[in-house]
């Protein structure tokens, strides 16, 4: 079921009473919230309802282990088995080919012919980031944290609660889990902000991202070989605004329609393409992932604490990882390790901050974002491109001489301006807008959602296709 | 868009019954979505399998929609739905 469709509305219409009328019941709005994401995610796949709920119930009992064994070698046993299970299930269903493939490749150029076998089997919809929610459980219960949940409904919640089951964001379980203790706060719905959430979401998604993607992108990326050189650099800002406004837009609505049902989420995206270093970018963009993958991975591997070399490997591993998570390719390794190679040449040379140390001087700031700007959009390129091959095409061709024909619309200028203009609102003006939103009569209340989704439908494409995030 | 409304948390005042408030925007909104823009409904409903319910549903959504063309409810949708495709070159399917 995907946001921006008629049947999410009637789902949420029907979700959003009956969960507050349980309000004051606070495990029976837990157990409906939970049936309501499993008919939500059942829409997809019924066949892979039952690892949703093998996962949270195997993560249930082994948080409750963890929790009763004394520190020593049995616990830590315990964790590693949580960690190979969760990432086993992710790497068969996600990774196994790829790795196959990948073997199979390597023993033909050793001059052994291997006849492995490949698997058929689809992916399930969210295991990426399902197995991040339960890895992030299990290693707070771990470093004791996080107490164990006694309630088997908290973690089945926790773990598949609609708005971040497919795409996230990533909410760590400490956050979730406090506040499912008590039955939510009516008082604490920010009607202002979930509504211009949703509503900022539903035009990302719906119109800059689709128009960007099925009247310039795709076609750029079809065929790089037969474009333009100015073509392949509007396509490569074309495609960052696109899985912005397009990955934004469903964490933006996930965020606002949590909010609507009495839970709160972490913020994932603060404007991006405003960063003056890659580590700044880092700080802006998925942030629940960044922070994760920090946390979880760069921490535990010694973090800075272990030398210059130790941390630029560090960095590089994870960000390797990072990559990998997005997909079984090696376009997605080869674009987390260049992400990884800017973060080590920043720490190089001593440009550590986002904004106070490079912002000091205009000249400096303004040559930070150009750098840091057109370094993110080039990576895209890797990210975008369906294999290494013709990611090489398209870096080829844009660097292959000078050609300024464009099959750029006015529609494409009128969605790339919008998509900038996401980069460039003051923090002040939406807070504005809430606030005066929040103030205004009930009649103006309803005419705004309204006025803006009815323009919407006038504007939108025939169709609306899934969000970019929804295959990692 | 302010993501988790950053900044706005001292100066918002939430209204005095969120809960009601929050549902009259919602169900609202879809009120005169669904008066304003019949024909998505019925058009999406024709997609679905056949079956007593869908046909009780399409049969509602249709009887609708009839009654936003009579009294002229869907006019503003046409006309700019027909305004965007002109201008931008487009076609509905």
């Amino acid at each position: 079921m995907l946001f921006p469709t008629i049947e999410f509305a009637v789902f949420f219409a029907i979700v959003f009473p009956v969960a507050w009328l349980l309000n004051e019941r606070n495990s029976a709005k837990k157990w409906f919230l939970v049936g309501a994401s499993y008919v939500f995610y059942a829409v997809w796949s019924t066949h892979y309802l039952l690892i949703l709920f093998g996962s949270s119930l195997g993560n249930f009992a082994l948080a409750l282990l963890l929790g009763r064994l004394s520190d020593g070698p049995l616990r830590r046993a315990a964790l590693w088995l949580g960690i190979v299970v969760n990432l086993g299930v992710l790497g068969y269903f996600k990774y196994y080919n790829f790795f196959v493939a990948a073997m199979m490749d390597l023993l033909s150029i050793l001059g052994v012919r291997a006849d492995l076998h490949f698997i058929e089997v689809a992916l399930p919809i969210a295991i990426s980031f399902l197995t991040f929610h339960a890895l992030s459980y299990l290693i707070d219960v771990y470093d004791r944290r996080l107490a164990p949940s006694r309630s088997l409904v908290d973690i089945l919640l926790y773990i598949s609660f609609f708005p971040h089951l497919i795409a996230g964001p990533i909410v760590r379980a400490r956050i979730f889990l406090e506040q499912t203790f008590h039955a939510s706060d009516p008082k604490g719905m920010r009607i202002g902000a979930s509504v211009f959430l949703i509503l900022g979401g539903l035009f990302k998604k719906v119109i800059v991202a689709n128009y960007l993607s099925t009247d310039f992108v795709d076609a750029v990326f079809r065929s790089p070989g037969d474009q333009s050189s100015l073509d392949l650099l509007l396509g490569m800002y074309a495609y960052a605004i696109q899985i912005y406004c397009d990955f934004s837009a469903y964490t933006d609505i996930a965020i606002g329609v949590a909010d609507l049902l009495g839970y709160r989420f972490p913020q994932n995206f603060d404007q991006p393409y405003r960063a003056l270093t890659v580590q700044d970018f880092w700080r802006r963009w998925h942030i629940t992932l960044s922070s994760w993958l920090r946390d979880y991975v760069y921490v535990r591997l010694g973090g800075s604490r272990q030398g210059q070399l130790a941390t630029w490997r560090n960095i590089m591993i994870t960000m390797g990882l990072g990559g990998l998570w997005h997909g079984a390719s090696v376009n997605f390794i080869v674009w987390g390790l260049l992400h990884g190679s800017a973060l080590v040449l920043e720490r190089a040379a001593g440009i550590t901050g986002g904004g106070a140390d490079c912002g000091r001087g205009a000249l400096r700031g303004v040559a930070g974002w150009l750098v840091t700007f057109h370094f993110v959009c080039f990576t895209w390129v890797f990210f975008r491109s369906p294999t290494i091959e013709s990611s090489l095409v398209y870096v080829r061709a844009l660097f292959s001489g000078v050609s300024f024909g464009t099959t750029i619309t006015p529609l494409v200028a009128a969605m790339l301006v919008c998509g900038g203009v996401t980069q460039i609102v003051p923090r002040s003006m939406s807070a504005g807008l809430e606030t005066w939103y929040d103030s205004s009569p009930l009649a103006v209340k309803v005419a705004v959602p309204a006025v803006v989704i009815f323009l919407i439908c006038v504007a939108s494409p025939n169709g609306v296709p899934p969000f970019i995030y929804f295959q990692f | 868009m302010s993501q988790n409304g950053r900044g706005s948390e001292t100066a918002r005042r939430p209204p005095a019954r969120p809960v009601p408030t929050a549902g009259a925007v919602i169900y609202g909104t879809l009120a005169l979505l669904l008066i304003a823009i019949p024909q998505s409904v019925v058009n999406r409903l024709k997609d679905l399998d056949p079956g007593p319910v869908q046909g009780a549903l399409l049969e509602a959504a249709e009887s609708l929609e009839a009654l936003s063309f009579r009294i002229g409810a869907n006019a503003p949708y046409r006309r700019l739905r027909q305004l965007f495709l002109d201008v931008t070159g487009k076609k509905d399917d």
